[in-house]
């Protein structure tokens, strides 16, 4: 177990590193040229994605769902800061990484449920943005890669309900600090109004599809 | 004329001409994929999964290349 946290670690440690690069090369954000409480929000980044990915690599069976876990990390970490994503190539480069793991786990099987869930997560989204606006249009890509790191139809519709109930969290502490300045009416009309990046909401709904079958199985 | 693209959408009249026709088929690509996933996972025997699983990836990528062709400037 100790061999795999190591790794996990140096997964974490690569991909903090590529959305730091991506951060200061593509959307022009070094960490030196940023305020303090930007500085210390990337520090808690690092720290907090690092403890979760090595974490998870404690309950896991296999290494091989860090790699597009840890690039679903980049992401989600970009999005969290600067509410852009990385470049196409990076997204759609991840996409098929995810497949591939889909298919050195589970065969043919797998990649065809990989292959049918990040389809959904595609038409789901583009629907979503042509119809009620309810995301911007670079977040298609980062539904594709979410549907390809969760690996199936299934495993995508537990990952969906974890994600609205972060959502209702975030809404519901936004209200309770809006209500110490405002009245609750303004305070709930101002928060359901809030649209948090995805990225973060979805690296949630990822994190708890590792440990939510063994919490399961626990329980049962 | 732009250099390396296509000369119909060299014309900025042309360009916005063409932009909603690219728009509704991708709209209707992405219907499309929705309705073969939801077969593909729906399918009885491996063989028909496979096809569908096939025509929704085919789908997919029509409606992203034709997404992409919108978006260019």
């Amino acid at each position: 177990m100790v061999t795999k946290i190591i790794w996990a670690f140096l997964f974490a440690l690569i991909a903090n590193g590529i959305a730091e690069w991506i951060l200061a090369r593509d959307l022009q954000q070094p960490i030196n040229n940023l305020s303090r409480p930007r500085q210390t929000l990337r520090l808690a980044r690092w720290v907090v994605s690092s403890l979760f990915i090595c974490w998870i690599a404690s309950v896991s069976s296999s290494l091989l769902y860090f790699i597009p876990f840890a690039l679903f990390t980049t992401s989600a970490a970009t999005d969290l800061e600067t509410k852009y994503l990385p470049p196409d190539a990076f997204t759609y480069g991840s996409v098929v990484i995810g497949l591939a793991v889909c298919f050195s786990t589970g065969g043919w099987v797998g990649l065809r449920h990989g292959l049918i869930a990040q389809a959904a997560c595609f038409a789901l989204w583009t629907l979503g943005v042509a119809f009620f606006r309810l995301c911007d249009a670079g977040d298609i890509k980062l539904a594709m890669q979410f549907g390809a790191v969760c690996g199936s139809l299934p495993n995508v519709g537990l990952a969906l309900m974890v994600v609205w109930l972060a959502a209702c969290t975030v809404v519901l502490i936004a209200t309770l600090l809006g209500l110490r300045d405002k009245p609750p009416r303004q305070a709930i009309q101002q928060a359901a109004t809030l649209r948090p990046p995805q990225g973060p909401l979805l690296w949630c709904g990822v994190v708890a599809l590792f440990f939510l079958p063994n919490l399961m199985r626990g329980l049962l | 004329m732009r250099r390396g693209g296509p000369i119909l959408l060299a014309k900025p009249h042309a360009r916005a001409a063409v932009k909603p026709l690219l728009s509704n088929l991708g709209l209707l690509c992405t219907v499309a994929t929705l309705i073969a996933v939801a077969l593909a996972a729906t399918a009885l025997d491996e063989s028909s999964a496979w096809w569908m699983t096939g025509i929704a990836i085919a789908a997919q990528l029509s409606a992203i290349a034709l997404f992409l062709a919108r978006s260019e400037r």
